[in-house]
This record gives structure tokens, sequence and C-alpha cells, in this order.
């Protein structure tokens, strides 16, 4: 069985899965349940959910089993994500760390300018220039114009 | 009043400016500190823009400048039914810059409704409160109760069922008719809540004839009483309200207690210096006596009601625990 | 003499309308008026167009200022604010595919084909027609018949309502995809996680952990940046990856780029504009719906109406013009249920509610007859706010082609940053960024299993609307399910679902397509 056909099969294994913690501990135990109303209850739609999902996951399997859905691309990945996805949700996440961290708009030049140069702008002092204008334009419009606080972070409330 | 409007606009896009500037230079020395409001100040709203607790929020910030000396921005901080907001002023510094606008439904509902909030109702620094916000009793203008007495008598006779549209379950809405089940000697079953998403939706279900009767914000039923399309049959404030002369007051037809009315204020986060304390409790006792606060209160449908510090305290205590006794009584404490 | 009443009545009729329309032109047309009105689209379209900025900060932005403005012209200017940003959204769909405003994520299913393949302006084009046309549309039809719109909203109870949306989402359910049975996996999913938050009925958590963030459920607009935008910026940033150049978004076309709308394409696309116009008309009547849903029906059902249904999904200028007219038809009809009933729809609404009341304009059908000439220099501003969107578009759309050409690193980064930005500005709340770019990962992730993302989308929306409707329903008939066949209305939508269950089984089943199911 090549990778892709087992990424197919991957797919509604791992729904049935949530569906089991859905119905076994999510559901029951994370759907506060208070007397005073009537009608039905804050977990008849999740269980419904839950139970529809789990009918199209096996569905699914069943369909792939007979070989329906077995439809070729010309192109064929073999895991979901690749090396550079992964690269880029880090980055992501670093993004947000540096917000936390650093504050909004000290790590939002840095992302940009992080960014450019990933992007292949090759020019340094562009990529300066630009971020700084960027960072600085879009100061003045959200704390200045709008009045919104932007996140000063960690460290900038422990500077000022 | 218009021209106040604008000068204040411009204050505060100067404010707003200078605080941009404030906080783009790192580099500046922190000046000494001698007058307390020495850059402009957020007053976080836990709700949306456009509600009714934002407005009042934004027609104090238009009056405040004047004595506060400083711009007041209004934030809106939404979320779980005004927690988010309130958690957020509760965190925040006490240095007087990050204010809360309080209400009912942030302030003692949730925590009332609710043990577990991150927050109890006395973690703020309460200042004072500004406004109320009278609740009206109606049915459809074509029902047969005429009065609050034939309404009482109809939840009285045996087997009365009736539905009631709310603006959301633990909301006042919700929690008012339950109050007045109780000041009757009734059951909490003789009356089932329609959970809908704002007074209005209440109002429109209550047109469409989906439930009997709905207990909620004057201002959000006041075209309707107006227009004649609903009629009101008790007000929950102690007096009378201006323009609606004719509905009587819960204390008028005997049920004092039924007394559920919204109400709005200004508190800070635990721990405000005394110079913030002061500063605001003077700029709000003159602010609710501006000509150009009240009316605008007034159009908005609330009603001034300053109260200062030391009876607001008292105030919101026994709200919270009558809130958390009708809440146990209908199990909706969990 | 029968026949003489009626002619008597109906001129009577429209009479009045005329009349009205001719003292709200005097009192509308001044250059105060004027200016908002076109300033307001101005700035709507840069808040529609800007990805994460929202329609909600746009109007807390202007919301102090209208306050201080004549009743018609603070009116104005937020009706024009409102009817800007819808298109606005549309110009980042089309060009980013990062739908700008949460009603233009339809747009982006034909719009950024339509830009990869170099014709970025064709479809920046046929968005603002079709706004344009669509917005006309249901603003005639609302100026026409306004006292009887305001009747909509009453016989809309939960039952009905419930109804409709049953309809909406088994209509709209076409939009799927390749698999029908992956459409409906990531529908589920939607609805799944539209239930997280506070429960919609009687306010008690779901899925919370004891989070406030959690507990307040995820907002709509992180989610949806997070499912187009940041997905489509990691394809650009793998991409770059593996070139050593920097590149533009457009595929390079040369010097003949076909960017003109020609009059043929829009004369196909015109009579979806129309019935894009009814069904955002419809809808917007009814409180609380939004212009999301409108303008995928209206898609929905261009797609099935048109000579070429299989372009759909693959830069059809159809697509982009039915779902831009459906999403503008709402601007008008919101009017509706807030000036009759005092019931707003949605936060401009709200402001506009509250706005009337600080004028000291009560909502209401006294309103008509108290202050019928700003009623209806809010219609005048209305069509003006049209003529107004043309004239702003033709500017948007000029940077708009200008920006496909720039090299993605400058274009890229810059969505990000202001994806984040916006992003907090909504809820003024750090959790939402970090929605927004988790959704961004998840939606990447769902690309690559073949899960589709726009069916999850609209269960999100759609879902919560379902189940306060069926369980407010069951509260009022305690619990007796026949409440659904006792209401013409309702039953009505129920046999329209069953016809189209049956149209979309057929279709999938029978004819044994090029497409496999």
């Amino acid at each position: 069985m090549s990778f892709r056909r087992t990424r197919e099969f991957a797919v509604p294994v791992a729904l049935l899965g949530v569906c089991a913690i859905l119905a076994g501990w999510l559901i029951p135990s994370h759907v506060t349940v208070v007397g005073g109303g009537n009608g039905l209850s804050p977990r008849f739609f999740p269980y419904v959910l839950t139970a529809a999902l789990a009918l199209l996951a096996t569905m699914q399997l069943a369909s792939l089993f007979r070989g329906e859905a077995g439809e070729e691309d010309s192109e064929v990945r073999s895991p979901v994500l690749e090396a550079p996805d992964y690269v880029a949700a880090l980055s992501l996440f670093a993004y947000f760390a540096a917000i936390v961290v650093i504050g909004m708009v000290p790590a939002s030049f840095l992302a940009l300018a992080a960014y450019m140069r990933c992007f292949r702008v090759k020019s340094w002092w562009k990529v300066l220039v630009y971020a700084a204008a960027v960072t600085a334009v879009l100061v003045v419009f959200f704390q200045v114009a709008a009045s919104v606080q932007l996140p000063r972070g960690m460290l900038g409330r422990a500077l000022w | 009043m218009r021209a106040q409007f604008s000068l204040s606009i411009i204050r505060k896009a100067a404010g707003a400016a200078l605080c941009a500037f404030a906080l783009a230079a790192p580099a500046v020395p922190a000046q000494a500190q001698d007058a307390y409001p020495e850059k402009p100040i957020r007053l976080v709203v836990p709700y949306g823009p456009g509600g009714a607790t934002d407005l009042a929020a934004r027609a104090l910030a238009s009056v405040l400048p004047e004595f506060l000396g400083q711009g007041v921005i209004v934030v809106n901080v939404p979320g779980a039914g005004g927690a988010v907001g309130a958690q957020q002023v509760e965190e925040s510094e006490p240095d007087g810059y990050t204010m809360l606008m309080t209400a009912i439904g942030a302030n003692v509902l949730r925590p009332a409704l609710s043990p577990d909030l991150p927050y109890s109702y006395d973690d703020f620094d309460y200042l004072a409160r500004t406004q109320i916000n009278p609740n009206v009793l109606i049915v459809k203008a074509d029902s047969s109760y005429k009065s609050f007495d034939d309404f009482a008598a109809a939840l009285k006779a045996e087997g009365a069922s009736f539905k009631y549209g709310t603006a959301g379950a633990g909301n006042v809405t919700h929690l008012g008719p339950n109050m007045l089940f109780g000041e009757l000697g009734l059951p909490a079953s003789v009356g089932t809540p329609v959970h809908y998403d704002s007074d209005g939706a209440a109002l429109l279900a209550l047109l469409q004839g989906e439930v009997d009767f709905a207990q909620g914000n004057l201002a959000s039923f006041a075209s309707a009483l107006q227009s004649g399309a609903v009629r009101g049959l008790a007000m929950t404030t102690p007096e009378r309200v201006e323009g609606f002369d004719d509905i009587p007051t819960y204390t008028e037809v005997g049920l004092p207690e039924v007394s559920i009315v919204g109400w709005r204020g200004v508190a800070g986060p635990p721990g405000l210096p005394k110079e913030v304390e002061d500063a605001w409790q003077a700029a709000l006792a003159k602010t609710t006596e501006a000509k150009s606060w009240i009316s605008l209160v007034k159009k908005l449908g609330d009603e001034p009601g300053y109260m200062p510090k030391e009876a607001y305290d008292p105030f919101v205590k026994k709200d919270y625990e009558r809130y958390v006794k009708i809440a146990e009584e209908i199990g909706l404490r969990k | 003499m029968d026949v003489l009443d009626l002619i008597g009545a109906v001129t009577g009729y429209f009479g009045a309308i005329g009349s009205g329309l001719w003292a709200g032109a005097h009192l509308f047309f001044t250059l105060s008026n004027l200016l908002a009105v076109f300033g307001g689209v101005a700035i709507g379209c840069l808040f529609g167009a800007l990805p994460g900025l929202s329609i909600t900060l746009s109007v807390a932005l202007v919301m102090p200022f209208t306050f201080n403005m004549d009743p018609l012209t603070g009116l104005s200017l937020l009706t024009a604010v409102y009817v800007g940003a819808i298109y606005g959204g549309s110009i980042s769909a089309i060009l980013f595919n990062t739908p700008g405003t949460p009603a233009a994520a339809c747009t982006t299913l034909d719009g950024y084909a339509l830009t990869q393949k170099g014709q970025a302006g064709k479809a920046l084009h046929m968005a603002n027609w079709a706004s344009m046309v669509g917005d006309l549309t249901s603003t005639i039809l609302v100026i026409l018949a306004f006292p009887l719109l305001a009747k909509v909203a009453i016989y809309f109870r939960s039952p009905e309502y419930f109804a409709l949306i049953v309809f909406s989402i088994t209509v709209v359910g076409g939009v799927a995809g390749r698999s029908m049975l992956l459409g409906l996996i990531a529908g589920i999913l939607g609805f799944l996680f539209s239930t997280v938050g506070m429960d919609p009925v009687q306010g008690y958590g779901r899925f919370d952990f004891g989070s406030l963030e959690l507990l307040s459920g995820f907002s709509f607009v992180p989610l949806l940046i997070g499912l187009f935008a940041v997905p489509e910026f990691m394809r650009q940033f793998v991409r770059s990856g593996r070139s050593d150049a920097s590149v533009a978004i457009a595929a390079e076309t040369g010097a003949g780029d076909d960017n003109h709308l020609t009059w043929r394409e829009f004369k196909a696309s015109f009579r979806h504009m129309v019935r894009g116009g009814v069904i955002g008309l419809i809808l917007g009547v009814i409180p609380g719906l939004g212009a999301t849903p409108a303008a995928f029906l209206s898609y929905e059902q261009a797609r099935r109406n048109s000579r070429h249904p299989e372009e759909f999904g693959h830069g059809s200028l159809e697509g982009i013009a039915a779902a831009e007219a459906g999403n503008n038809g709402v601007n008008g009809a919101t009017l509706a249920p807030l000036l009759t009933l005092g019931i707003p729809g949605d936060v401009v609404t709200a402001v506009m509610l509250g706005a009337l009341l600080i004028f000291n304009l009560q909502p209401g059908p006294m309103l008509f007859v108290t202050h019928a000439d700003l009623i209806y220099g809010l219609f005048c501003a209305l069509l003006v706010c049209d003529v107004a969107l043309r004239i702003v578009g033709i500017a948007f759309i000029r940077v708009g082609r200008y920006v496909t050409r720039v090299p993605t690193g400058y274009v890229f980064p810059l969505i990000l940053v202001l994806c984040v930005f916006g992003t907090y500005s909504i809820n003024n709340n750090i959790f939402d960024v970090f929605v927004m770019l988790s959704f961004g990962i998840g939606g990447l992730v769902m690309e690559r299993v073949r899960l589709p993302v726009v069916p999850f989308v609209i269960a999100f929306v759609l879902g919560p609307m379902l189940e306060k409707g069926l369980r407010r329903s069951l509260v009022i008939s305690d619990g007796d399910p026949m409440i659904f066949l006792h209401s013409p209305i309702a039953v009505g939508f129920f046999i329209l679902t069953i016809l189209a269950i049956v149209t979309i089984v057929r279709s999938r089943l029978a004819p044994p397509n090029s497409s496999k199911a």
C-alpha cells in the first residue's frame, strides 16, 4: 500500500478516534448541564454531530476499502505536511510567541523583515525600510486613529 | 451639546496621538507623577460596540474629559457575557489608566451564576454608579391583560403556564420574571423562559406571538411601547419613568422587591491609588450632574442614577447576594 | 368600479413613495451628506479590502463622529461604511484568497482562481458591478415594498427560522466540492467547532475547560482569516522557498493581460446579479442571518442556472457576480427590521440603532409618519452609495491590479501582519490571534487531506442558527415536534429542502460525469 493510500485511510480513522474522545470524555464531562431549562439539552447537538461524524467516517472507510475514492491525482505527495510546511507553521508560532514576549509592534517588525527575506527580497535596505514603514503605518493606523491598545508583551510591560 | 461633543473628539484625538507617542517612545524617562491623569484613559466595555453598555460608556466618555482633564478612550473587549473584559481589567495594572464600565451582567450576574469564574464580584474597586436601566414588563397590545392585576391573576390561576422571552439565560430579563414569580409566591414553573439573543429579538418573539410576555430593557422596548404595539404593565424602577408615566411601578402594585434594574458605573482594578480614586469620584459626581450627559443618557433609555462609592459598594454586594439566592432557587447556579 | 379602486390604490401607494422620495431627496442632497456617503464608502472599502480589518472596527471608528452630525448625515455615513465594507471584502478575496469580510468568503472560490490566471482586473470589475447591481436591485425593492418587508420578520418565528436554515444548509451543501462525503465531514467538523463556548440557548459552557476565552467561543473572523489567509501565506512561503527569485501572485501572462470586463460577460452574469440582490433582500429582512449565507445561497443558485456550471470554483465570472450581488443585497434590507421594529440584525445596525436613539428618533411604525423625509433621505443615501461604489471601486481596482504584479515578498508578509493586527483589534484579545494562526495551520492540513474548507465555514456560521431554531421551537412547543408541521411556511421550506436533496442526489448519481463523486 502506497503512502498516499495510507493517508486516505488515516483521515477517517483519525476522525473515528475524535468521535470516541468526544462521546466518551469531552461531551459527558465538558458540557455543563444545569437544571432549570427545558427542551433539548446542551449535549444533544454535540452527540448528534458526533454520531453523524462517526457514520460519515465509516462510510468513507467503506468506500476506500471498495476502492472507489482511489482517484489518482497526477501529483502524489507522500506525507500530509512536508518539511517547508513545518518551517512555515513553526515560524507562525514563533511570531505569536514574540508578540507575547516582546510586544506586537517589535514582533511584527521582526516578522516582516524575516519573512521578506524568506520570500527572496534580496536587498537588506529594502527589507528594513519597508518593514519599518509598514510597522509605522500600522501603529499610526491602529493605535492613533483607531485607539486600539496593542499588546506590549511581557518585555514592554516590564520596561514602561 | 454638539459643540461639546466635537471639542471632546478633538481632545480625544489629540490625546490618542499623545498616547501613541508616549508608547512609541520608551526612551523618554518617566516624568514625576504629579497630577494623576497625565495621559488618556482606557475605559473597557466588556461588550461589543453598539450595545447599551457601549453607548453608555461613549456618552460618559464624551463628557468626562471636561472634569477629568484627560481623554477617555472606549475599548470594547467582548466575550463570555462580559466576563472577558471584566477579567482583563481586574488583572490590569491599578494605575488608573485602565478602567471598567461596570454593568450588572458582567459584574454581578456572571459571578453569581458561575462560581468558577476567575474573578468575583468584589474584585473591583467600584468608584460610582452612574445610571440605572429600567426594565419593563410587556405583553402584546391585543392581549387580554389590561393591567398588572389582570396579569398577576392569570399567573396565579390554576394550571397557569406562560412562556416568556429573554435576552439570554442568566440575564436580568431571565431572573426578573423569576423574582416576580417568587414574590407572588408562585413556583418558577409557571413561566418557561425562551432564550433569545437580545432584548430586540425577545421583543420580536413577543410581537410574533411566540411568547406571552417579556420583561426587559426599557430602551429596547420603548419604540414598541410608544407605537402601541405592546403594552407596558409594570416598571422595575422605584418611581415612574418620565415619558412612560402611564406604566405603574412594581412598588405601586405592592411588589417592591421586584425592583430588578440594570445598572452601570465605573470601577477600576483592585488597589487603585488614593489620588486616582479621588479624581474619578470627583469627576463622576460632576459628570452625572452635567446637563449634556443627563440628556444623552435619557435619550439612550437609561435613567441617571448616581451613587457614590460608599453606597455603591454595599449596593453591589446586596445585588450579588440576591441573585445568588434566586439562581440557587431555580437551579441556575452550577 | 373595483378596477378603478384598485388603480386608485396602486397609484396612491406609488404616489406616496414618489413624493416621499422627492422630499427625501430634498433633504439628502446637501454637500455634507454627499461627502458622508462618498467618504463612508471609501472608508468602508478600505477596511473591507484590507484583510483582517473588520466592519466592526470601521464602524467603531466612525461612530463617535456620527453622533455629532445631523441625523441623516450620521446615518448615511454608517450605511455607506457598511456598503463599502461589504464590497471591499471582495477585493482581498480576489487578490489574496483572503476574504476581507466574512461575506466575501464565497468570492474567494472564483476570484482568486482568476487572479492566478492573471485576470484580476476582470474579476475585480465584475465584483464591483455585481455589488452595485445587487445592492441597487434590493434597494429599489426595499423602497417599493418597505411597509410589506417589515411584516416578513413577523412571520419568521423559531420554527420557520429553523426550516429556512435547514433549507439553506441543504442548498449550500452543493458547494461541498468534489467528494460529497468529505464535504459533509468538513461541515460536521465546522458545526462541532461552533459548539465550543456558551451554549446558545441555556448559556452554559461547552468544551471551555474553565477558560474564559474558550467560553466565548471561537470568533468568526479570526477563524475565517485563519482558514483562508494563513494557508495562502504558507503556500506562498513554501512556493517562494522553491524558487530563487521573487515572484508575483499572478501568472506571467505577458503584456496582453485580459483584464477588462466585456459587455458579453456582464450580460451573461446580469441575471445572477439581480437574483443575488433578491436573495440578499429576503435574507436581510430576517434579523440575525446576515450577508454570508446570502452570498453562498446566491452562488449556489447561479451555479444551478448557469450554462457553464463546471467553471464554478475555477474562475467563473458568473460565480463572482452571484456571490457579490448576494452579500450586497443584504445592505438595504437590514434597515427594514431596524427602522420598523427597532430590531438590529448585526453590529452595524446595532450602532445605527444607538445613533437613532441619540438623535431622539424612536424606530417603529411611527417613524414613517413623523420622519418620513428622513427615511426616504436614507433611501436616497443608499442609492447614491451605489454610484459611489463604482467611482471608489475604480480607484481600488487600479491599486489592486498593480498589487498582483508586485513580488509576493512585499505583499504576503504585509498581509500576515495586517491579519494579526486586525484580528487582535476585533475583540482586543490576543487569544484571537492564536486562534487565527492555529486555524491557519488546520486549514493547510485540511487542504492536504482533501477536506474542503468552505463547508466547514458555512456550517460554522449556520450551525448555531440551526441549533437555536430547533431548540427554541421545542421549548415553545414543550417538546412537541409537530410544531414544525403546524406552520405553512416551515412546511414549504421542508418541501423545498426535500426537492433540493433529490436534485443533488440525482445530479451526483445519474450521469457518469467526468468528475467522480
